[in-house]
């Protein structure tokens, strides 16, 4: 992009959220101060949004307009044959720097060669004469003003007053922006709103913007999808051998399962991580809520066998008639709890889509007495699940938002049966695809050497893509 | 320090696009294997480049000069040209034996024999890399590890002679790179096709130097197949020679020369010429085409594959880092706190009326006026204010003529309070020094109550409901 980049003033009444659009513009989770108290901001300061590195636009945050009453009785009183030289007048008097100091400091702001204001807006707040009277000064320094509506999702919004009163006020461009949670594309339509009020020369170039703030949000997501599909690799490929004589100790088979678990929500944790930092988010920005339908299995037993079968009645035949051949293993073991050879034979069943090779492994390991741990499909699905809903959920969060994100799981018992059922194409995909994982056990990142080859990036590529594919997941 | 500053400079700036991409690929691929301590490279780069994706591929650049990525790299290069030269030598040995295992035996030539062993083995690979080329176009599939080319590159980056630590990880990301951009038919491609093409045109070349200087006899046998059958084989087979200018075997031609003696010089020319055309035909030229085109394409998707890949999760997770070097927000008008405004009141007691006021201020648009809770509390006058300056010089004007003994303020509880709302309130305060503040509603009191403390207001009680404002009232005005 050539040319300087747009320089916009940020202006509005005190606490409608002029920090806060900033930062959700910027995506700069730290830029200044946010909080309820008025006047939190009390200073101008810079902040620039870049794409790539290359500064697109240089926004000005200013304190609040906030006695405008005052002030535009103030100003009217102002030697000068025009408004702006009234203006020109007020800020090289001395109020400037005593009562009306703030205001100062946004008039000038617009003054210093900007493009343009952009008004934010509280529309829950009532339309009272000092929010006209703001528009008007703002009106009397000569640049193009677009005003931005924040806060339009809220019950208590009055968008139909405010759009009324700016009309009234000759200011028929505006923008709709909900700063904490902001409409799909909003941002992009706000440049290109803000793009008509300018001079041609500096259309194309604001209108560039929206175009490469797309190109960086599609970069994202599919970064997103490719560090989901990484992680759940990491999960599919995991298998842990456990002995013989260690299965005899209930204790000891209970700290395999433990450990499993802690290995397993490592790499659940890594990928979380890995998608905050992304989205320039802190590592506290999303919570792992312990996964509740995990959580019960966990705690219950792995080798719960009802468990196992559910899943198999939801995931399609393989693990069905690999539980099956659980079953039947039990009866020769006897002495192995039900359970641990249910998991075994759907291991087994699982694996039976991912080739011969690791079945003779199997086999071996059978014969030998090793058991393998290894995540069974219904815990994939819902890793696939959850993290999915992360992605989407941090790809479009604004920055402006200080609540830490619950990413909400429907329960994956009982309510969603049937949308599961409908959308049973994508987790049977999915997961054949993940299958090819579960025979490459080599393929789990830990450790310092680089994991896989082509073929894991290839599959990770495949995953990706069908995750992104997949609206139906985050239906469940 | 600088000058190795300098030479590293030099070296990414002469790099070629193809080598950048690929350093930045194994440094990506190194790194899955855990962070390496790369704060010098990172500021380096951030100062040395402009945008993002050059920051991201100096970067790369100088950990790769570190470890000796980026000379593994041209050892790797030395290795593919190595590999190449041997295998086009070997191939090249194979054209020649082929050309004289055609002429070789004595002075006659079965001529479709001649055919096949010339051009047999090529077109079965050629077929092979199309079926391969289709197949690796398709999809996600691997592509041709059996393809000569790129076991050629295979080959050449596990050349055992000075390898480096991370020969794998080079191979792999460049394997990689190419895959992803599907290319690997085409890269490959030029590397066979331009081979085949060398040991074609060597084999062409005997096989015309023998033709030229010595006397064959070519003639074809069959124990099972008619005489049609070849006439039919020598027409087809010679219709692309013959569009070329060479000439064809007639049917004569075919016929006469079955019986091994029985075809004159021009009918044995002919039958020279149409396998020296078969062999430019269905060899040399298919070859140097199709490693034309393979060249065009690698060339064409070059300009894709040396693009940094902003969709890499590693590469994202370096584009934070270089996101948090740039300067911090900066403050161009800074705060100059005033004086803090005294909101005692100074009006002399004495010249008020009796009785309170009720005022309400900013109220939304639909609030009831008087609020129905406030009504019984015997106001001398109530007033409704949406902050107008001229409403506000009314209520001057009436305060200044007669101002009551108290009065009661009815806030908008969730709007926020501004500077506005505190000269105001500090104008009212001189004229009524006694003064509540009622918030219409619970939610936003607090706020207001933190407000008034810092703007000199903790003086006054704020009243979260309408019955205390009763009472308060009620104390003042006893009758």
């Amino acid at each position: 992009m050539t040319g300087e980049p747009l320089t916009a003033v940020v202006v509005g009444h005190t606490n409608v959220g002029k920090t806060s659009l900033l930062r959700a513009l910027t995506r700069q989770r730290d830029f200044g101060e946010v909080s309820d108290r008025p006047g939190t901001t009390r200073h101008a300061q810079v902040v620039d949004l870049r794409v790539a590195g290359t500064v697109l636009a240089r926004f000005t945050d200013t304190p609040g307009l906030e006695d405008s009453i005052a002030l535009h009785a103030f100003l009217a009183q102002q030697p000068g044959e025009t408004r702006l030289e009234k203006i020109r007048a007020f800020l090289a008097g001395p109020e400037a720097r005593a009562a009306f100091e703030q205001e100062a400091k946004v008039l000038r702001a617009l003054l210093d060669a900007a493009d343009c204001a952009m008004l934010v807006i509280d529309t829950r707040a009532p339309v009272l004469p000092k929010y006209r009277a703001e528009i008007e000064i703002l009106g009397w320094c000569a640049r193009p003003i677009m005003p931005v509506l924040n806060f339009t999702a809220d019950a208590n919004s009055r968008v139909l007053d405010w759009q009324a009163m700016l009309r009234e006020c000759s200011l028929h461009a505006q923008a709709q922006f909900d700063v904490v949670a902001p409409l799909h594309g909003s941002e992009q339509q706000l440049y290109a709103d803000l793009a008509t009020l300018l001079p041609p020369a500096r259309r194309s170039q604001v209108a560039a913007i929206g175009a490469a703030l797309t190109q960086a949000a599609h970069e994202r997501e599919q970064a997103g999808w490719r560090i989901v599909a990484s992680t759940l690799i990491d999960v599919a490929a995991m298998r842990r051998q456990v002995a013989a004589e260690v299965l005899q100790d209930a204790a000891r088979r209970q700290q395999c399962v433990l450990d499993f678990r802690s290995d397993l929500r490592a790499h659940v944790q890594a990928g979380m991580d890995a998608l905050l930092a992304l989205h320039a988010f802190r590592a506290g920005d999303a919570e792992l809520s312990d996964l509740p339908e995990l959580e019960g299995r966990w705690k219950d037993d792995l080798f719960d066998p009802e468990l196992l079968a559910q899943a198999g009645m939801r995931l399609g035949l393989g693990s069905v008639l690999g539980a099956g051949v659980g079953v039947i293993a039990d009866l020769m073991l006897a002495g192995l709890s039900l359970g641990a050879a249910t998991t075994l034979g759907a291991t087994v069943g699982g694996a039976l889509s991912g080739g011969w090779r690791p079945l003779w492994r199997k086999l071996e390991n059978r014969m030998q007495g090793v058991q393998e741990l290894t995540a069974e499909d219904a815990l994939l699905w819902l890793l696939a699940r959850h993290l999915h809903a992360l992605a989407l959920a941090l790809a479009s969060r604004s920055h402006a938002a200080q609540d830490a994100l619950r990413v909400p799981l429907a329960p994956i018992d009982g309510a969603d049966t049937e949308p599961m059922e409908k959308a049973a194409a994508l987790p049977r995909a999915l997961l054949s695809t993940l299958s090819v994982a579960r025979s490459h056990p080599d393929w789990e990142r830990k450790g310092r050497r680089a994991r896989g080859g082509e073929e894991r990036e290839r599959l990770e590529q495949r995953l990706a893509g069908q995750l992104a594919a997949g609206p139906a997941l985050a239906a469940g | 320090m600088n000058t190795a500053l300098h030479t590293s400079q030099d070296s990414f700036a002469s790099a070629s696009a193809l080598d950048r991409a690929v350093v930045v690929a194994t440094l990506a691929r190194i790194e899955q294997g855990g962070a390496l301590e790369d704060g010098a490279e990172l500021h380096q780069a951030f100062a040395a480049a402009p945008t993002r994706p050059l920051q991201v591929q100096q970067r790369a650049w100088l950990l790769g000069e570190r470890l000796g990525v980026v000379a593994e790299l041209a050892r790797w290069r030395r290795a593919t040209r190595l590999t190449a030269f041997l295998l086009a030598l070997l191939l090249a040995l194979a054209g020649l034996l082929a050309g004289r295992a055609v002429l070789g035996e004595g002075r006659s030539i079965n001529a479709i024999a001649a055919f096949a062993s010339l051009l047999g083995l090529h077109l079965l690979m050629l077929g092979l890399w199309l079926i391969g080329l289709l197949w690796g176009l398709k999809g996600d599939s691997s592509y041709g590890d059996w393809s000569l080319g790129r076991w050629a590159l295979a080959w050449a980056a596990r050349l055992p002679p000075d390898r480096g630590r991370y020969a794998p990880e080079l191979w792999q990301a460049f394997a990689a790179l190419v895959q992803r951009q599907r290319l690997w038919p085409w890269l490959a491609g030029l590397l066979s096709h331009s081979i085949w093409a060398v040991s074609l045109t060597l084999t062409l070349a005997v096989l015309v130097a023998g033709f030229a200087f010595q006397a064959y006899a070519l003639h074809w046998e069959t124990t099972i197949l008619s005489a049609a059958f070849f006439q039919r084989f020598v027409r087809w087979t010679g219709a692309l020679p013959a569009l070329l200018g060479f000439a064809v075997p007639d049917a004569d031609a075919v016929r006469a020369v079955a019986a091994q003696h029985g075809a004159d010089a021009a009918q044995q020319r002919a039958w020279a010429w149409w396998l020296i055309g078969c062999v430019l035909a269905y060899g040399v030229l298919p070859r140097v085409l199709l490693a034309l085109l393979s060249l065009a394409r690698w060339r064409s998707g070059l300009a894709r594959l040396a693009a940094v890949d902003m969709a890499d999760p590693q590469i994202q997770r370096v584009v934070r880092r270089l996101d948090a070097l740039e300067p911090p927000p900066q403050v161009v008008d800074a705060e100059q706190r005033a004086a803090a405004h005294s909101a005692q009141s100074a009006r002399e007691k004495g010249r008020t009326t009796a009785g309170a006021a009720l005022i309400g201020f900013e109220l939304p648009p639909q609030t009831a006026w008087p609020p129905a809770a406030l009504a019984g509390a015997g106001w001398v006058w109530s007033v409704n204010l949406t902050g107008s300056a001229e409403e506000r010089e009314a209520l001057r004007a009436r305060l200044m003529q007669a101002p009551p003994a108290c009065a009661l303020v009815l806030v908008h509880a969730p709007g926020s309070p501004d500077r506005g709302t505190a000269r105001w309130l500090r104008e009212l305060r001189q004229s009524v020094p006694d003064l509540a503040v009622l918030a219409s509603e619970a939610e936003g009191a607090a706020r207001w109550r933190a407000w008034m403390n810092t703007e000199g207001f903790e003086a006054l009680p704020l009243m979260e409901q309408a019955q205390p404002a009763m009472e308060w009232i009620a104390q003042r005005n006893p009758s």
